[in-house]
């Protein structure tokens, strides 16, 4: 399991995660598919990726759906991701074991949390302190991303799917 | 009225040429022996996501029919999907939901307020423009053939009997054993 750490980061408030640079970063990387439900962290990526966008957006009712699909489109030899909330993910964690581990499909997944802004956000599980705990129980590989500077990641973890027989996730901390 | 599932499938494979079949549970084995393939997904790790799992391959691979085959049981586990699959809407894909009002796997148990629950008429309302019901394997086999002409995504209510002859936890285990390879095969063919 390879983890992103930066000793003594403490994310500069002006190159904090933003929409825009997500945006770009995952046209360049190649995602053909993203499901997603919205989010209000990411409402702007998603309306633009919606409204102007060559990666095709697959809205679900819930979260879990989108590990299958996920799964179907990676045996059909399209690079697909997930964008959820923190919730989201805790919410796929069923389908996840069952529909994507065990059928040793990779793809990436992006999981959206609030917790770099505060230090309490850092330790409240409402802001999402067990999403890195909880892949590493699943023995998911993860990055945790907390800037523009670190947004490259993600192409990193979208190549490493080529050759992972797991989803490989991405934490966005906003 | 309801046909018992191995007629049910029967017709089914009297009618499959080359479609992708994800395949759930109780299903399995008999779909196996009637309609054996490589093309042949079976889907056993988490109830709910046969239908996902087969909406993301339709989406991939547009140019052959997927079809599949779940229980009513999975289904109501994850009945959003239905709005999902109406909005992505692959003209190549086919939902044939056995209907057989238990959840046979765990034993028979009885699915939720099953004398009211009208599936179709979900799937309907969730957008799918195209849903069917077959009672009886005769009527079945007379529409099938138009049935898989027309473009998905289209939704098929399918009333069958429970079945006494179900798997066994014993039995189960042996499909599970074979999961992985069978699963590895499937992404094999795909990949040729």
């Amino acid at each position: 399991m390879r983890v992103v750490n930066i000793p003594g980061h403490v994310p500069d408030v002006t190159d904090r995660i933003s929409n825009d640079a997500v945006r770009q970063v995952l046209e360049e990387s190649g995602i053909e598919y993203l499901v997603t439900l919205p989010e209000s962290l990411y409402e702007v990526l998603l309306r633009d990726l919606i409204t102007g966008s060559s990666i095709k957006v697959i809205q679900v009712c819930r979260e879990s759906e989108g590990i299958g699909i996920c799964s179907g489109l990676t045996y059909g030899g399209k690079k697909a991701a997930t964008l959820y909330s923190f919730k989201g993910f805790y919410n796929s964690i069923d389908s996840l074991q069952g529909c994507a581990v065990r059928t040793e499909s990779s793809f990436l997944m992006l999981i959206s949390e609030a917790s770099a802004q505060t230090k309490a956000g850092a330790r409240d599980p409402e802001g999402g302190c067990f999403t890195a705990d909880l892949l590493k129980a699943l023995m998911i590989p993860y990055y945790e991303v907390t800037s523009n500077a670190e947004l490259p990641v993600i192409k990193q973890a979208l190549e490493q799917t080529k050759t992972s027989t797991k989803p490989v996730a991405v934490i966005l901390r906003w | 009225m309801a046909m018992k599932r191995v007629e049910c499938l029967k017709v089914l494979a009297k009618y499959r040429t080359d479609e992708f079949v994800i395949v759930a549970w109780q299903s399995i084995n008999p779909w196996q022996q009637l309609s054996p393939s490589k093309y042949n997904f079976q889907s056993i790790r988490t109830m709910g996501e046969c239908s996902t799992f087969g909406l993301g391959l339709a989406l991939a691979r547009p140019g052959r029919r997927v079809m599949v085959l779940e229980g009513d049981g999975s289904l109501c586990m994850n009945l959003g999907c239905l709005v999902t699959i109406a909005m992505a809407a692959p003209p190549n894909y086919y939902q044939f939901i056995l209907h057989n009002r238990v959840y046979e796997t765990t034993g028979g148990q009885t699915i939720p307020n099953i004398d009211r629950l009208d599936l179709a008429m979900i799937a309907r309302g969730a957008g799918i423009p195209s849903v069917h019901r077959y009672r009886d394997a005769e009527t079945l086999e007379r529409e099938l053939p138009e049935l898989l002409k027309e473009k998905g995504p289209v939704f098929i209510l399918l009333d069958i009997e429970p079945d006494e002859s179900h798997l066994s936890g014993k039995e189960f285990g042996k499909v599970r054993a074979r999961d992985k390879d069978c699963n590895r095969q499937f992404k094999e063919a795909l990949s040729t």
